[in-house]
């Protein structure tokens, strides 16, 4: 391996990524997974902590946060990103849903930030022709440099929840914290002083497989999760098609490899900030 | 992109689809010298091959809709053109005119003998075949050989009585031609078609004979690879295709 192997990206590497949800982690023995295309060995242990092993056996550092494990093949320079709401007395949190899906984890989060494939994709949840326009929304990168944050994004929904029982515009904030993690933050349906969260937590398998795990972060009282996840799982299996279909897989960061347009601030801002980071695994480097 | 380095054979004109194939309001998937194709055919009848990739994220046009004048992405609804492949319509900005410099890649492509023919090239014609130039031809089912197509060349070649065209066109009896798509290094499609059309009660024998001839010919490729296939009879016609092959440089699928 050399510095130039994208396979060993030591800013990849350094990074926290997640193993999976602690409820699912839990009902199983010690298992096997793969993370940036190496076997990582979780075992279990007294009172539901867990040691994660790298190829070489070595004790890899872990942490357990937002209901998922998480572990690093390398040395993170920082916590893992911060998500106030999750600690809300009040809130309900659980994954909704873990997806194998064949595309490299950028291509995802681009996904996840795309509120233009809503109406052809998810047709009459999250969008419904004729209402395609995505209007005007402010991205900047913020946080020392270290989050992408697109807001004011507004997109009309004809069923924007479980919950919601009639169309209207939906207003999102969204935030990528980490190459392979994103949040969404939108107006609750019933109490639109409060913001549900949804976190979608990518784990790179290798660099065209990711699980895929989404997190929610709801004020919601009403339904069970089993409609939520239903939802959810309705949502994502309409993606997951199209995001096996694109060439290639890994994500051009040239900017003449694919044509954005206005719509697309976000992405060709955190297609730039890839670059800058120097983020070289699941993507396809910009010739100089 | 296609991964064929052969100067000579990315113009090359070839058989990807029989015309009853690309239907009205379907989108059909072909893959020539490597390259993925979006083959659809307008409410005209126009037939459009290209690039197998949106212009705007790289979504398979082939998982799009083809809705008579314009080919629709699945994934943001872009529209692009039948002819030019320019994107007429960007959904999330209503009103505004697309760009001239977003268009889908579009390839040569015709129809002749029943057949749609791709060129990923610039130049050249499709190859004028006699036998079939005459009355429509019963074009036969098109059989996927996983081997290159100068392997299964030979073998079409070494069929009694055959006669080579050119290396990728041969004829295998008075009435039948078949032609060669190499999809990709070490795969290829038969197409074969048959004329004059035999006609009535005669046709659905006639078709499933040669039917049976071909995925025979296919099997014995399949399992045996090349050399044992072969009687002394054609010995000569078979040398004589494996020397045009070499002749003609075909560096893209020849097993060196
Ligand atoms: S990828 Fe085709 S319209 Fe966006
Ligand atoms: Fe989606």
């Amino acid at each position: 391996m050399n510095s130039s192997d994208p396979s060993h990206d030591q800013v990849v590497r350094d990074e926290w990524h997640v193993l999976g949800a602690l409820e699912d982690l839990s009902a199983r023995p010690d298992w096997d997974t793969r993370l940036l295309g190496e076997k990582v060995s979780i075992r279990r242990k007294a009172g539901n902590t867990f040691d994660v092993l790298g190829k070489d056996g070595a004790t890899l550092q872990s942490q357990q946060r937002y209901g998922y494990l998480w572990a690093s093949l390398g040395t993170p320079a920082r916590p893992l990103f911060a998500i106030p709401e999750f600690d809300e007395p009040d809130r309900r949190n659980l994954n909704a849903a873990t997806f194998g899906v064949h595309v490299s984890a950028p291509r995802a989060i681009e996904n996840f930030l795309d509120m233009g494939h809503f109406p052809f994709v998810h047709t009459d949840y999250l969008g419904v022709e004729p209402h395609t326009e995505v209007k005007e929304y402010d991205v900047q990168v913020t946080n020392d440099g270290h989050e992408v944050l697109a807001r004011r994004c507004r997109f009309y929904q004809p069923r924007a929840s479980s919950v919601a029982e009639q169309g209207y515009e939906v207003e999102y904030i969204y935030r990528v914290p980490h190459p392979y993690c994103a949040v969404l933050y939108k107006a609750n349906a019933i109490d639109a002083a409060r913001m549900d969260v949804i976190g979608l937590f990518l784990q790179p398998v290798d660099e065209e497989h990711v699980k895929a795990n989404m997190l929610l972060s709801l004020i919601d009282d009403a339904s069970s999760d089993t409609t939520i996840r239903a939802f959810q799982q309705t949502i994502f299996a309409q993606d997951k098609p199209i995001l096996e279909n694109q060439i290639p897989l890994k994500l051009p960061l040239d900017p003449r490899a694919e044509m954005p347009a206005k719509s697309d601030a976000s992405s060709i801002t955190y297609r730039r900030w890839l670059r800058q980071r120097g983020v070289r695994y699941g993507t396809v480097a910009a010739s100089a | 992109m296609h991964d064929c380095n052969d100067p000579d054979l990315v113009p090359r004109w070839f058989p990807i689809a029989r015309s009853e194939e690309v239907e009205k309001r379907h989108v059909f998937h072909a893959k020539l010298l490597g390259e993925e194709l979006a083959v659809w055919r307008d409410d005209e009848g126009r037939i459009n091959a290209w690039e197998n990739r949106c212009a705007h994220r790289g979504v398979r046009l082939t998982i799009g809709d083809n809705l008579g004048a314009e080919l629709r992405c699945r994934y943001h609804g872009w529209r692009y053109l039948s002819g030019t492949g320019q994107c007429s319509v960007i959904p999330a900005h209503p009103g505004q005119t697309p760009s001239p410099a977003i268009r889908a890649k579009a390839y040569r492509c015709a129809e002749r003998y029943n057949f749609v023919w791709v060129s990923l090239g610039s130049e050249g014609e499709i190859p004028e075949i006699a036998t079939l130039a005459g009355d429509a031809p019963l074009t036969l089912r098109s059989i996927f050989v996983e081997a290159a197509a100068p392997v299964v060349g030979a073998a079409l070649a070494g069929i009694a009585g055959a006669t080579i065209r050119d290396p990728f066109t041969i004829e295998t009896g008075d009435t039948i031609v078949t032609l060669l798509q190499p999809v990709s290094q070490g795969r290829c499609i038969i197409h074969a078609a048959l004329t004059p059309a035999p006609s009535g009660d005669a046709r659905l024998p006639v078709l499933r004979q040669h039917n049976e001839r071909l995925s025979a010919l296919r099997d014995a490729i399949e399992r045996a690879g090349t050399g044992r296939l072969f009687d002394a009879s054609t010995a000569t016609t078979v040398d004589l295709y494996r020397r045009q092959v070499a002749d003609t440089r075909l560096a893209y699928c020849v097993a060196s």
